[in-house]
């Protein structure tokens, strides 16, 4: 069995392994979507919204693109280190490095049934919200891909930082923390950054999640090409270039810091 | 392969220095057991884990068929299975036999061969039948072969089994044990973590004894049956000894007596101190029949070295 599928097998089989919480996970995304939807309702379409008019003026997309964003940022962020986390809990991380696949390489492999699952959830809340709640959208795919990708690669970064803080604190990670709690609050993820602030909006600017945010907003509602969300490729391309060595060279610390302490089974 | 050269390990716990394993060090040829015993806490399973890779050395270093722990971790890695003895290294949720698939998977094997080597595994250790049911509801006998089937799946050259029958029941010990010995006669390295004496007597060829991180002695087991500073004296008299001169006996070491076989087992704490108790018998108006030295079993010779602990 290839190494990747062997992954993703375990996923699936651990997941559906819980039928309740399976359906329970479904029925949640629905309600929430719903929720957007009268939500929005209550602020209303409003082309003219100066805050909103960037966005196509309906907030009811604004949302769900922001919560579909902020779920990959999630799992960008958070599945290194939940994945340490949870290996440490179960038992099973001392019996994946006794394996003759690279440590990097388990690190990478275990996330890929979390994203393949917060991908269904996302088509999920996409097609109840295009189709149920009649959300339009006018996308990008090429431009929306590459923004996708650079955000998972330049927040995967941080997330492997965060791995190599779990290695050694077993719980609480302040890195995860103070990203995914920073990037809730400013990135634009509820709404538009332009209601902040001058003081918050200029800190927002500085993570690359509200970069990533807009240009993804801009891909997926008006149809912008790479040549128009450029600054923001750019800005992603060089978070990736710094947070990926970091996270490498802060996973191997952490790594070889719990080998040297003997607590690699420890949680 | 294994040589290990005065390897140690401390661990800082709480601005305290532990030493888990200080300056140990002892060679394992290929087609060897070396049953590794001593009571809990002795630094066994850092050693395992040190061997392992999982644990870094403070200072010493090891080699595993010719790789350097210290240097050359994956080469190490892929020359060792690994049986940790721990139920909690399996997923719960996924059967046996999907276990194996996903661990297989991970040290490269290809999909048929896999299928093959772990139904033959799962056959020969007698878990076939059992290979669907979900880890979480397997009893701990057949967790216990589950892990020595999964540290087999690359038939490694070098095995270090910590404890893998402890708390099962006969049947699937001897099992185990069974398996053991088949890969001992196939020319595998084997460094056998026990607490089971009786195990340790029957598949080791030698046998190390460790307490507070130390080797405090190892050898093939007729070496430490013979090297063991305390003997066992049989002293047979024509008539029962009285009370004053078994007081003089007890000054030797712990004596038992057995008035109606006239004789007098004697631990005798220092050997050297022999021909001294010979001359104590000779000299006294009892006459002596017979004096027998007996082996110690190696549950009291581990006792000896260890001095109970445990």
């Amino acid at each position: 069995m290839n190494r990747v599928i062997a992954f993703i097998y375990r996923g699936w089989i651990t997941m559906f392994s819980y039928k309740t919480a399976l359906v329970l996970q479904f029925l949640s995304m629905l309600v929430t979507t719903a929720s957007f939807y009268f939500l929005a309702k209550l602020v209303g379409f409003q082309a003219n919204n100066p805050y909103l008019a960037q966005y196509g003026g309906n907030y009811m997309s604004f949302l769900i693109i922001g919560v579909i964003f902020q779920s990959f940022v999630s799992v960008s962020q958070n599945s290194f280190s939940s994945t340490i986390r949870n290996e440490q809990l179960m038992g099973t991380l001392e019996s994946l490095l006794m394996s003759r696949t690279p440590l990097y390489q388990i690190l990478v492999y275990s996330t890929l049934w979390t994203f393949i699952f917060t991908l269904i959830n996302i088509v999920v809340i996409l097609a109840a919200a295009i189709l149920v709640f009649k959300v339009s959208l006018n996308v990008n795919y090429l431009s929306a891909f590459i923004i996708f990708f650079l955000s998972i690669i330049s927040l995967g970064g941080i997330g492997m930082i965060s791995a190599g803080v779990i290695m050694v604190t077993k719980q609480g990670d302040p890195v995860s923390w103070f990203v995914t709690m920073l990037s809730a609050f400013l990135s634009g993820v509820y709404y538009p950054i332009e209601v902040l602030p001058k003081f918050l909006k200029s800190l927002a600017l500085i993570l690359p999640n509200t970069h990533a945010l807009i240009a993804l907003r801009q891909t997926l509602t008006n149809h912008y090409s790479i040549s128009q969300v450029k600054d923001q490729i750019l800005i992603l391309a060089i978070f990736a270039l710094v947070t990926i060595p970091l996270g490498i060279i802060s996973f191997k610390l952490g790594f070889d810091r719990s080998r040297k302490e003997g607590t690699l089974s420890y949680y | 392969m294994i040589e290990i050269q005065a390897l140690k390990k401390v661990f800082r716990q709480k601005r305290k220095e532990v030493l888990a394993v200080d300056e140990v060090s002892f060679e394992v040829g290929k087609g060897v057991v070396y049953g590794l015993i001593g009571p809990n806490g002795a630094g066994k399973t850092t050693l395992v884990k040190l061997l392992s890779t999982l644990i870094i050395p403070t200072s010493g270093t090891a080699f595993i068929n010719g790789h350097n722990i210290a240097s050359q971790d994956s080469e190490v890695r892929e020359s060792i299975g690994l049986a940790a003895g721990t139920e909690r290294s399996f997923y719960y949720r996924l059967s046996g036999w999907q276990n194996l698939l996903f661990f297989g998977a991970l040290q490269k094997i290809n999909s048929g061969d896999l299928k093959n080597r772990i139904e033959s595994l799962l056959k020969r250790l007698d878990i076939y039948s059992e290979k669907d049911k979900e880890f979480m509801k397997c009893s701990t006998g057949e967790k216990r072969k589950l892990d020595l089937a999964r540290c087999l799946l690359t038939d490694p050259p070098v095995l270090l089994l910590d404890e893998p029958t402890t708390s099962i029941d006969p049947y699937s010990a001897m099992k185990i044990r069974e398996v053991i010995g088949e890969l001992k006669e196939k020319g595998r390295t084997i460094l056998l973590v026990t607490h089971n004496l009786y195990e340790a007597e029957r598949l080791c060829d030698r046998v190390g004894i460790m307490n507070e991180g130390k080797l405090v002695k190892e050898g093939s087991l007729a070496t430490l049956k013979t090297e063991a500073p305390t003997k066992r004296l049989i002293i047979r008299l024509e008539k029962f000894p009285p009370e004053e001169f078994l007081q003089k006996l007890r000054v030797f070491g712990e004596v038992k007596d057995k008035p109606e076989r006239r004789e007098i087992e004697i631990m005798l704490q220092d050997s050297k101190k022999l021909n001294e108790l010979i001359n104590l018998v000779n000299s006294s108006d009892l006459s002596l029949e017979s004096i027998q030295t007996r082996e110690l079993s190696l549950e009291e010779i581990f006792i000896k070295y260890t001095q109970g602990q445990g």
